[in-house]
C-alpha cells in the first residue's frame, strides 16, 4: 500500500481521457458486429418456440440442400456435453439434444452466404417437438407435481441454509423487529450492441472475436466444448458495446460460431437482432425476498433473517453464486452479528439468469436499505442517524468472517448528508400543489477486489508484462479486459506513474489470449485491484532494471535516483540525469539485457467461503458507498421525477477520477434509475413480451438528473496505490435511495420494483384509505 | 425484383448505385460502403445508435429505405473528421469523458451535430429534447451534455 | 424485408393511378417510421410501395383566407412542432407533435402517416379531433371529405380505402379566445408511446367567462382515438369553474374504455383520463382567458 500524498503523483489521481476514446468518437473502432471479411458466412440460430418440450426429431436436409447454405449443425455435431462455467453445475448444452427448456433455447444453427439465405435456411429446418407441461414461477415449480425440468427434486437447483451467530437470540434481544416481503423483477443488461461473435478456423487453430469479459475463461470453456487444446484457440476482444456481467463465461453463440467456422473452414459471424437479444439474454436473477430485522433501541441491527427464492430460469449459470452473494451481503452490510440466511434457487422454464452489475447485491440492498428506513421511522430516528449507528468500521470483521480493511462508510454518510442539505430537506414541507418532494439515503458494501468464485478454489490472480522498448516507450500487456469501462487507461496510468514515463509513451495490449498473460476476467469490480497490483508489480521490476543500468551509467547509488517525465535523475540534483530511453537502449544494445518483466498479483488475503457454514473472508478489500436521491412525486399520476443525486463512494484511491466518476454517473443515471422506476422483463408463459426498447424502458437523457459525486479515499492497504473497485457499487444502492425518497415524499412503501406510476398511485390511494378512511 | 437507381451524396461525395428496393440506408452505409461507424442497435428506430444527418436533419438510418434517400445528402460519423483529425465536437466528447463502451457515441455525435448546426448555443432542455432518441447504457448522459455545452463559443 | 416493387410517382395523379391499380397489394410510404418497422417485422408484406416523396404539393401548411388551416399529409411532426402558423393558431397541435417519439422519428414521421396508421396512441390525433378536422381523401375519380372522428374503426384500422390517398387535412378556423393543450403520460420522461394522452380545446365568449365550444380528444384509452363528446357537452354553454371541469373530466373517464397491456393497466389509464382531462381543461381555460382577439392561444 502507498500512503503517498497526492502531489507526489504526476499521473495517478488526474483526470485522463480514455486511451480508446478517439477511435470510438471517429467511428473507426471496429466492434464485433462491424467485422466483415471477404467470404464471410452469416450464421443464424434456430430456437425453440416452446418453453418445455422433448425434441423428437430435427430434419436439416432441406436446409442443407438450399443453395448458399454451407453448414447446418445440431447436437449431433457437438460433443453433447453439458457445460457451465461453474464446475459442478453443468446443465446447459451448446445445442440441445433431448429437451428444450425455455422459449429461445437453441437447437440448431446454419451458416450461409448472406443473412436472407440463412433466415430461409432456418425456416427449412424441420424441428419436431413434443410439448411438455411448463412452469414459470419458482414457488409453483417447487410444489409437488410440478413439471420436472432437470433431474432436480422439486426443481430446486440448490437449497442453502446458513447461520452466523444466533439469530433467535438476536431477535430476543431486539427492541424492535420489522419484517417485509420484497420483490426484484427480471431485468436485463440492454447492452447497446446486441451480442455477436466472429470466428475463423485455419491451420487447426480457432480464432474467435467474442463478446466476452473473460477471454481466458472463454478459451478454456471453448476448449472443452469443441475438444481442442486451449493452445489452439485464440480469443480476441474487439471493442464491445456493453457488458455489465452479461458477457461472463461462454455463451452458446460462441461455441456455435466456432463449430460453424470449423465445419466450413470459412469465417462465420453470428449477431443477435435486438428482439432476439431481449428474448434470450440472461436476466438479473429475480428474487422474492422475505426479510426480518431486529434492532436495539439505538437502532443498531443485531439480527437479520433472510429467505430468498430465486428464479434460476432454465439452466444453471451464476444463480448459486448470485444468491449466495445476496445472502452474504445480509451479514456484511453493517456487520450484523446474527444472521440467518435461507435460499432456494429454483429452475423454471423462463430464460436463465446471469451476472448483472451487483450480482445479487442490488436486490438484497433494496430490501435491507428500505427496511432500515422503515425501522428508522418506527424509532423516530433520522435515516442518516440510523446509518451512522450501524456503519461498518475499518479493520473490523463481520460475523461471516469478512475482514474489512479500509472503510470510509461513515465519511460517505457524512458527505452525502452535508452536500444534499439533508437535515433541512427532511424537515421541509413536502407539498407543492400536486407534487410532493422527498429525499432518501441508502448505503452499500461490495467486494472491491474480486472474489474466488470462478475457475477453481484460488483463482483471483492477475498478471501483466511490461516490455520497455529501446526508445523508452512501453508495451504493457495485461490480462485485464477493456470493456469500455476504462481498464486500459487505468493500467496505463499506474504503469506510467511507477515507471516515471509519460502516459502517451505506453501502448496497452489487452483482450488477446495469444499475447497477454493470464487473468480470469473483468467481473466483481476486480480489475483495478487485481490487474492494477499486477501492473505495479511488473513496473517495480522494470523500474529496478532501469535503475540498475542508470546507476552504473551515472555512477550513482540506486537509492539516490528518481524517475520522472522520462528522466532518471539524482534526487536533489535534477541536472544530473539521463533519459529513460538512454538506459533502456544501453541495456538492450550493449548489455544484452532487454528491459522487460512480468508481474503477478496473487490474492493471499481472500478465500472461498466455507461451503457448509458460508464463513470466510471473501474479498481482500471491500468498497463502500452512500447515495442520496431527491425525488418529486406527482400524487395524482404517481409519476416520479428524480431531481438530484449525491453519491459518495469509498474507492480506496481514484486512480483515474474521471473514469471512476463516469462509472458512478452511468451506474445511477443509465441503470439505477431504470431499475428503480421503469425496468422489467414482462414474461407471459415463458415468453418475453417486451422485446424492444419501446416496451422495455431504460432511462433516456431526459430522465437524467444532476449528480454530484464525491470520492472518499481510504487508501486500502492491499489495493494498488490504495485503490478498490467501483464498477458495481455505482448502482447498488440507487434503487433503495429512490424508494426511501419516495417514502419521505408521500409516506408509502412500494416493496416491489419497478416503482412505476400505476404501482405507486395504487399504493398512495391504499395508504390514503387506510389513513383517512376514504 | 426491379432494381432502383439511386444517387446519394454521402459525406460530400456522390455515390451512385443500383440497389434492391428493400435496401435500408443503414445497410447500404455499413455493408455496401463499409462505413461501419453508424451502428445498428435495434433496427426499429428506438435506440438512436444508427443516427445520421439526412438533408440537415437527424434521422434513424434503420428506418429509411435507401431509395428514399435518393437525391439527398447524408452525413455520417465518417464525415465529421477532416483527414483523420477529430472535429471539435468529437474531441470534446473524448475530453469530457463522454465515451465508455462507445457504441452509442457515433449516434450521439450525429444528433449533437444536427442540433448545433441549427442551434449553436443550446440550453440543457434543448439538448435533452434533441438527444432523447439516443440511448446510452454506460455513461449516464451528463458528460455528453457538458461536451455539447462546451461547443457554445465555436 | 420481403422484396417489393418501388414506385416514386412525380405527381399526385400518377400516385392515384398507382393506388387504383394496385389497391391492397400496395402500401403508401410517407416517412416510413411505422411502415418500415412493420415490413421488417413481416407484419406488412406489400408487393408494391408507392413513395410520396416527390409530391411537394403535399408538404405545405396553408393558412387560408377564411382562417382555416390546411396541412399537407407529408408535413413532418418536427414541422408541426415548429411551424409558426401552427404554433400561433393551433398550439395544441404543435405541443402534441413535439411529444411524439424522438426527434429522429419526428424528423421523418408525418401527420398523414400518423393519421393513416390509425393507432389509438397517435398523439396528434386528439388535437385534430378537438379542432374539428376534416380529412380529404382522393382517388383517381374524385375526393371526399371525412370528419376525423369518423375515420377510425379499430386499433390500426381506418376507413381509408385501398385506392385512396389522404391529400389534405383541413382544420377549422379556431375561434377567438381559444386555448388548448395536450398532456401526455408515460413511464419515463421522453421517447414514449402515450400511456394516456389528452388534448383539450376551450373557446370562450367575448366576456371570457362562458365556454362556447369545447373539444376533448383522448389517446390510448380505447380501440380508437377518442372524442369525448359527452364531456364536451358538459362544458359548452357553461360558466367554467374547477368543479364543472372536474365533472366533465369524470364524464370523459366514463366515455373511455382503456385496456391493460404491456404499457399499463386499464384501471390506471381510466384514472389518468380523468386526471389529464381535468388538468388539460384547466390549462386550456387559463390559456383561453389569457388570449386576445387576434387568434392567439
Amino acid at each position: 500500500m502507498s500512503k503517498e500524498k497526492w502531489d507526489e503523483f504526476s499521473i495517478v489521481g488526474k483526470n485522463m481521457p480514455r486511451v480508446d476514446g478517439l477511435d470510438k468518437a471517429l467511428g473507426v473502432a471496429k466492434y464485433v458486429s462491424d467485422i466483415s471479411v471477404p467470404g464471410m458466412l452469416v450464421g443464424k440460430i434456430l430456437r425453440s418456440p416452446f418453453p418445455h418440450a422433448r425434441i423428437m426429431n430435427i430434419d436439416t436436409s432441406r436446409a442443407l440442400n438450399k443453395a448458399g447454405v454451407k453448414a447446418v449443425i445440431t447436437a449431433a455435431d457437438t460433443a453433447r456435453r453439458k457445460f457451465c462455467m461453474n464446475r459442478g453445475w453443468e446443465s446447459n448444452m451448446i445445442l440441445q439434444d433431448s429437451k428444450v427448456r425455455f422459449i429461445g433455447d437453441q437447437v440448431a444453427a446454419v451458416a450461409a452466404i448472406d443473412e436472407d439465405t440463412a433466415m430461409e435456411a432456418l425456416s427449412l429446418i424441420k424441428a419436431e417437438y413434443e410439448p411438455l407441461p411448463a412452469v414459470f414461477d419458482p414457488e409453483e415449480a417447487m410444489l409437488h407435481g410440478a413439471p420436472e425440468i432437470h433431474e432436480a427434486k422439486n426443481n430446486i437447483a440448490i437449497h442453502v441454509q446458513r447461520m452466523f451467530g444466533d439469530v433467535e437470540k438476536g431477535f430476543e434481544q431486539s427492541h424492535l423487529i420489522r419484517q417485509g416481503f420484497y420483490y426484484s423483477p427480471p431485468v436485463t443488461h440492454c447492452c447497446m450492441e446486441p451480442r455477436a461473435c466472429f470466428a475463423t478456423y485455419s491451420s487447426d487453430t480457432l480464432s474467435i472475436w467474442a463478446h466476452t469479459q473473460t477471454p481466458h475463461g472463454l478459451r478454456e470453456e471453448l476448449s472443452e466444448a469443441i475438444q481442442i487444446p486451449q493452445s489452439k484457440i485464440s480469443v480476441f476482444q474487439a471493442p464491445i458495446g456493453g457488458a455489465f456481467g452479461a458477457k461472463i463465461g461462454m455463451d452458446p453463440m460462441d461455441a456455435i460460431t466456432a463449430l460453424l467456422a470449423m465445419k466450413t473452414r470459412l469465417p462465420v459471424k453470428i449477431a443477435n437482432k435486438r428482439d432476439e437479444e431481449f428474448a434470450t439474454s440472461r436476466f438479473r436473477y429475480p428474487m422474492k425476498i422475505w426479510l426480518r430485522s431486529g434492532v436495539k433501541k439505538d437502532g443498531r441491527i443485531i439480527a437479520r433473517d433472510v429467505k430468498v427464492i430465486t428464479d434460476n430460469g432454465a439452466y444453471n449459470h451464476e444463480g448459486h453464486l448470485v444468491m449466495g452473494n445476496a445472502g452474504s451481503k445480509a451479514a456484511q452490510l453493517y456487520a450484523v452479528p446474527n444472521v440467518r440466511y435461507e435460499g432456494y434457487l429454483v429452475f423454471t422454464n423462463n430464460v436463465f439468469g446471469g451476472a448483472f452489475r451487483g450480482f445479487g447485491n442490488p436486490q438484497i440492498t433494496f430490501a435491507m436499505e428500505t427496511q432500515l428506513d422503515e425501522i428508522a421511522d418506527c424509532l423516530n430516528m433520522d435515516p442518516a442517524d440510523i446509518r451512522r449507528v450501524n456503519a461498518n468500521t475499518p479493520n473490523s470483521t463481520t460475523a461471516s468472517g469478512c475482514k474489512i480493511t479500509s472503510c470510509g462508510l461513515t465519511e460517505c454518510i457524512e458527505i452525502t448528508a452535508r452536500e444534499s442539505n439533508w437535515i433541512n430537506k427532511r424537515k421541509r414541507p413536502k407539498s407543492k400543489k400536486n407534487a410532493r418532494v422527498g429525499i432518501g439515503m441508502a448505503c452499500m458494501i461490495h467486494g472491491g477486489s474480486g472474489v474466488k468464485f470462478y475457475y477453481g478454489k484460488n483463482c483471483n490472480f492477475s498478471s501483466a508484462i511490461i516490455k520497455m522498448n529501446n526508445d523508452g516507450s512501453v508495451d504493457l500487456l495485461v490480462g485485464a479486459s477493456e470493456l469500455g469501462q476504462g481498464s486500459d487507461t487505468t493500467m496505463a496510468m499506474l504503469a506510467a506513474e511507477r515507471l516515471g514515463i509519460n502516459l502517451s509513451d505506453i501502448k496497452v495490449i489487452s483482450g488477446d489470449t495469444d499475447t497477454t498473460p493470464f487473468d480470469p476476467g473483468a467481473w466483481g469490480s476486480r480489475q483495478t485491484f487485481t490487474a492494477g497490483n499486477a501492473v505495479l508489480s511488473a513496473a517495480n521490476k522494470v523500474r529496478r532494471q532501469l535503475l540498475d543500468v542508470a546507476s552504473d551509467l551515472m555512477e550513482a547509488n540506486i537509492e539516490d535516483l528518481d524517475i520522472k517525465n522520462g528522466n532518471i535523475s539524482v534526487k536533489g540534483s535534477p541536472s544530473i540525469s539521463i533519459r529513460v530511453s538512454d538506459a533502456a537502449a544501453e541495456s538492450y544494445r550493449n548489455r544484452g539485457k532487454p528491459i522487460q518483466a512480468q508481474g503477478v498479483f496473487e490474492d493471499v488475503w481472500s478465500v472461498q467461503s466455507d461451503p457448509k457454514t458460508g464463513i470466510g473472508n471473501v474479498s481482500s478489500a471491500y468498497s463502500f458507498g452512500t447515495q442520496v436521491a431527491e425525488v418529486e412525486v406527482d400524487i395524482e399520476t404517481g409519476f416520479v421525477k428524480v431531481l438530484d443525486f449525491w453519491c459518495a463512494h469509498d474507492v480506496g484511491r481514484a486512480i483515474n477520477p474521471l473514469g471512476a466518476e463516469t462509472q458512478i454517473e452511468g451506474g445511477v443515471l443509465s441503470m439505477g434509475i431504470g431499475y428503480a422506476l421503469m425496468e422489467k422483463m414482462i414474461f407471459q408463459s415463458g415468453e418475453v413480451k417486451n422485446q424492444s426498447f419501446c416496451d422495455y424502458k431504460i432511462p433516456t437523457i431526459s430522465d437524467a438528473c444532476g449528480l454530484k459525486n464525491y470520492f472518499v479515499e481510504t487508501l486500502d492497504e492491499h489495493g494498488p496505490l490504495g485503490a478498490k473497485g467501483v464498477g458495481e457499487p455505482a448502482m447498488i444502492p440507487s434503487a433503495a435511495a429512490i424508494a426511501n425518497a419516495i417514502y419521505d415524499a408521500v409516506g408509502v412503501w412500494v416493496r416491489e420494483l419497478p416503482i412505476t406510476p400505476d404501482r405507486l398511485l395504487s399504493a398512495i390511494k391504499e395508504n390514503s384509505i387506510k389513513r383517512n378512511g376514504r | 425484383m426491379t432494381m432502383v437507381s439511386i444517387t446519394i451524396t454521402i459525406n460530400g461525395e456522390i455515390f451512385t448505385a443500383s440497389v434492391k428496393p428493400n435496401t435500408i440506408l443503414i445497410d447500404l452505409l455499413r455493408d455496401k460502403l463499409g462505413l461501419t461507424g453508424t451502428k445498428k442497435g435495434c433496427g426499429t428506430g428506438e435506440c438512436g445508435a444508427c443516427t445520421v444527418i439526412l438533408d440537415g436533419k437527424a434521422v434513424n438510418s434503420c428506418l429509411v429505405l435507401a431509395a428514399e434517400a435518393n437525391g439527398k445528402e447524408v452525413l455520417t460519423i465518417e464525415g465529421l473528421a477532416t483527414s483523420g483529425k477529430a472535429d471539435r465536437l468529437q474531441q470534446a466528447f473524448v475530453d469530457h469523458g463522454a465515451i465508455q463502451c462507445g457504441f452509442c457515441t457515433t449516434g450521439m455525435l450525429m444528433s449533437s451535430k444536427a442540433l448545433l448546426d441549427t442551434n449553436p448555443a443550446p440550453n440543457e432542455s434543448e439538448i435533452k429534447s434533441a438527444l432523447s432518441g439516443n440511448l446510452c447504457r454506460c455513461g449516464g448522459y451528463l458528460r455528453i451534455i457538458e461536451a455539447i455545452k462546451s461547443q457554445k463559443y465555436s | 424485408m420481403k422484396e417489393f416493387t418501388y414506385h416514386e410517382p412525380q405527381t399526385l395523379e400518377e400516385a392515384l393511378s398507382l393506388t387504383s391499380k394496385f389497391g391492397k397489394d400496395a402500401e403508401i410510404l410517407a416517412g416510413g417510421t411505422d411502415l418500415v418497422v412493420q415490413m421488417n417485422r413481416g407484419a406488412k408484406m406489400p408487393s408494391h410501395i408507392i413513395s410520396l416523396k416527390n409530391l411537394s404539393d403535399l408538404k405545405s401548411i396553408e393558412h387560408k383566407p377564411d382562417g382555416n388551416i390546411w396541412i399537407g399529409p407529408l408535413v413532418t411532426h418536427t414541422s408541426l412542432a415548429t411551424n409558426p402558423i401552427i404554433s400561433r393558431h393551433l398550439r395544441i397541435l404543435s405541443e402534441a407533435a413535439a411529444t411524439i417519439g424522438t426527434l429522429q422519428i419526428r424528423n421523418r414521421g408525418t401527420i398523414g402517416g400518423n393519421i393513416c396508421t390509425a393507432s389509438p396512441a397517435g398523439d396528434i390525433i386528439p388535437p385534430l379531433i378537438c379542432a374539428g378536422t376534416k380529412l380529404k381523401l382522393a382517388t383517381q375519380s374524385g375526393s371526399r371529405l371525412l370528419d376525423i372522428d369518423q375515420f377510425f374503426s379499430g386499433p390500426q384500422v381506418s376507413l381509408k380505402k385501398s385506392d385512396e390517398i389522404l391529400t389534405s387535412i383541413h382544420i377549422q378556423k379556431p375561434p377567438d379566445f381559444t386555448g388548448g393543450t395536450y398532456l401526455k403520460l408515460g413511464t419515463r420522461r421522453a421517447a414514449e408511446i402515450a400511456v394516456v394522452g389528452v388534448g383539450v380545446l376551450i373557446s370562450l365568449d367575448e366576456s371570457k367567462s362562458f365556454c362556447v365550444n369545447a373539444g376533448i380528444g383522448v389517446a390510448s384509452a380505447g380501440p380508437t382515438p377518442l372524442h369525448c363528446e359527452e364531456a364536451e357537452n358538459l362544458l359548452k354553454g357553461k360558466e367554467l369553474s374547477e368543479e364543472i371541469i372536474e365533472e366533465a373530466a369524470r364524464v370523459a373517464q366514463k366515455e373511455a374504455s382503456p385496456i391493460s397491456d404491456l404499457r399499463s393497466t386499464s384501471e390506471y389509464r381510466s384514472e389518468m383520463v380523468f386526471i389529464l382531462t381535468k388538468r388539460a381543461s384547466l390549462e386550456a381555460f387559463r390559456r383561453a382567458k389569457a388570449s386576445s382577439q387576434i387568434q392567439e392561444q
